[in-house]
């Protein structure tokens, strides 16, 4: 038994000692340099239509007919800095204006200034991709502040 | 190596038997034997509510803080109006509010006590979900012994009513260990109670009943002119003119805040309500665009009834037909 023992863990540190030499072998493979890129400017040009829509945490897009919420009809449509909104909602602004973000290039805010006000409104910003597309999540209070809305759009083609 | 098998093999079920005795051990139910409170009082009173506590300890020594929670309507702010104290086995001593940064024991999601405690346990028995659980903590860590059966008496003074505003209401306590908190596979380490309905009168306005179910309920129920309300009308609370009814509508009269009122009384596709359940039905409006509000305006309330399809069956109230269902665009 002992015998066996011993045989045993002479194969297993032979089997180290190969498995060392390999990995020293393929230590020594040069690596390719990735090339630097800039992030790029997120752009977000086009209609977007919503895609998914809560208050509180509950899915208001499904579980309430469209007829009382016309949220399907809801569009914004940003072009060059300005948006335009289509059939208005609960939203964060309610007339068309320009909009910036807090950082072109890793945008975590978004600010909508409605023309002739000189006070922006701001919402949180993410620009997740699903199925290959980009979305917009937007986070936001219309009424009040304990009201949290989340409307996630998508691209209208 | 063989003997160290060998030896192993043998110690087993003595490791085994070890471990279950730990898990055994490490035991601390907590009970709430009583609680005592008043079921009338008037808007603004200080009443005292006194809980009843044992924590029965297996294992240990444990050392550990004690939480209880209060369940009271969001209006009441009971975090600014209440004090605890406790008097009992382990001498006596005073509870503080837990800061809302603090996260709670077993908390999946990183939520605060205040919101473990709401998802936890909702709104108790109550029917109005404006309420918010209010967590306290003990200022200094308790000390008990193997199998200690600790009994602490909690005493809460708390002013109720502080809103001015006639409530019906079923407080609840929950009282927990600061470590253990509030686990879902476990419910010896936590207690819940609910008081019977107090009653607070004095106040202005109509009765705010959380206790019984009620004809109109709103979601959410804090809401202004831009966000989305629904209003859900439950036709089995009671029996109203509009019994048996299937085709109900909503006829509402807003407010503008410079006096004017926008009737929606016609009973069409748009004033019509869902049926959600057998008798009853849901609408969901956006105000602003629901009254046609011109840009510029806003909404102070609504007034609103339940109709038949022809529109002269109507419910309001307190089931009359003449008093209006209210809402009030406030925040909190």
């Amino acid at each position: 038994m002992y015998k066996i023992l011993m045989q045993l863990s002479q194969r297993r540190a032979i089997g180290i000692l190969l498995a060392g030499c390999m990995l020293f072998a393929v230590s020594c493979k040069t690596e390719n340099m990735v090339p630097m890129v800039n992030e790029s400017v997120k752009n977000i040009d086009g209609t977007w239509k919503i895609a998914s829509a809560t208050l509180n945490g509950t899915d208001i897009l499904n579980t309430i007919p469209d007829a009382m919420t016309h949220l399907t009809g809801f569009g914004v449509t940003f072009t060059d800095g300005k948006y335009t909104l289509a059939n208005p909602i609960p939203f964060i602004v309610d007339t068309d204006g320009t909009y910036t973000f807090n950082d072109p290039q890793y945008p975590f805010d978004i600010s909508f200034t409605p023309t002739g006000t000189t006070t922006a409104v701001k919402s949180t910003f993410l620009f997740p991709v699903v199925q290959g597309q980009r979305r917009v999540t937007l986070t936001f209070s219309p009424g009040c502040s304990k009201n949290i809305y989340v409307y996630t759009l998508k691209k209208d083609n | 190596m063989i003997k160290y098998l060998r030896n192993t093999r043998k110690k087993l079920p003595r490791y085994v038997f070890l471990a279950v005795l730990i898990l055994f051990l490490s035991n601390c139910d907590t009970l709430i034997n009583s609680l005592t409170q008043p079921t009338t009082a008037t808007v603004g009173q200080e009443i005292t509510a006194v809980l009843d506590a044992n924590f029965n300890v297996d294992g240990g020594p444990y050392t550990k803080q004690i939480i209880i929670g209060i369940l009271a309507p969001k209006s009441w702010k009971i975090g600014e109006n209440a004090k605890l104290t406790f008097s009992g086995d382990k001498g006596t001593g005073t509870l503080t509010l837990v800061p809302s940064n603090q996260v709670a024991a077993g908390a999946k999601n990183g939520e605060n006590w205040a919101t473990r405690m709401k998802n936890k346990f909702g709104i108790g028995t109550n029917f109005i979900d404006d309420m918010e659980w209010v967590p306290f903590q003990t200022t200094e860590s308790l000390t008990a012994n193997n199998n200690e059966k600790v009994n602490a008496k909690f005493q809460i003074k708390m002013k109720v009513g502080v809103d001015g505003q006639n409530t019906s209401v079923k407080l609840g306590y929950v009282i927990c260990n600061k470590d253990d908190g509030l686990p879902d596979d476990s419910s010896d380490k936590y207690a819940v109670k609910y008081s019977d309905c107090l009653e607070v009168t004095g106040g202005a306005g109509d009765l705010i009943d959380f206790c019984n179910p009620s004809l109109a309920v709103l979601s959410p129920v804090k809401v202004l002119d831009n966000d989305f309300e629904t209003i859900t009308f439950d036709n089995t609370v009671t029996t109203t003119a509009l019994k048996d009814v299937q085709n109900i509508y909503l006829c509402a009269t807003a407010h503008t805040s410079d006096g004017q009122d926008i009737v929606v009384c016609s009973q069409d596709e748009r004033s019509k309500m869902i049926n959600i359940a057998p008798n009853k039905f849901q609408i969901t409006i956006w105000p602003r665009g629901y009254f046609n509000v011109p840009a510029g305006k806003t909404l102070t309330g609504v007034d609103y009834y339940f109709t038949d399809q022809g529109g002269t069956v109507k419910v309001g109230f307190g089931n009359v037909s003449t008093v209006p269902f209210k809402i009030k665009f406030l925040c909190d």
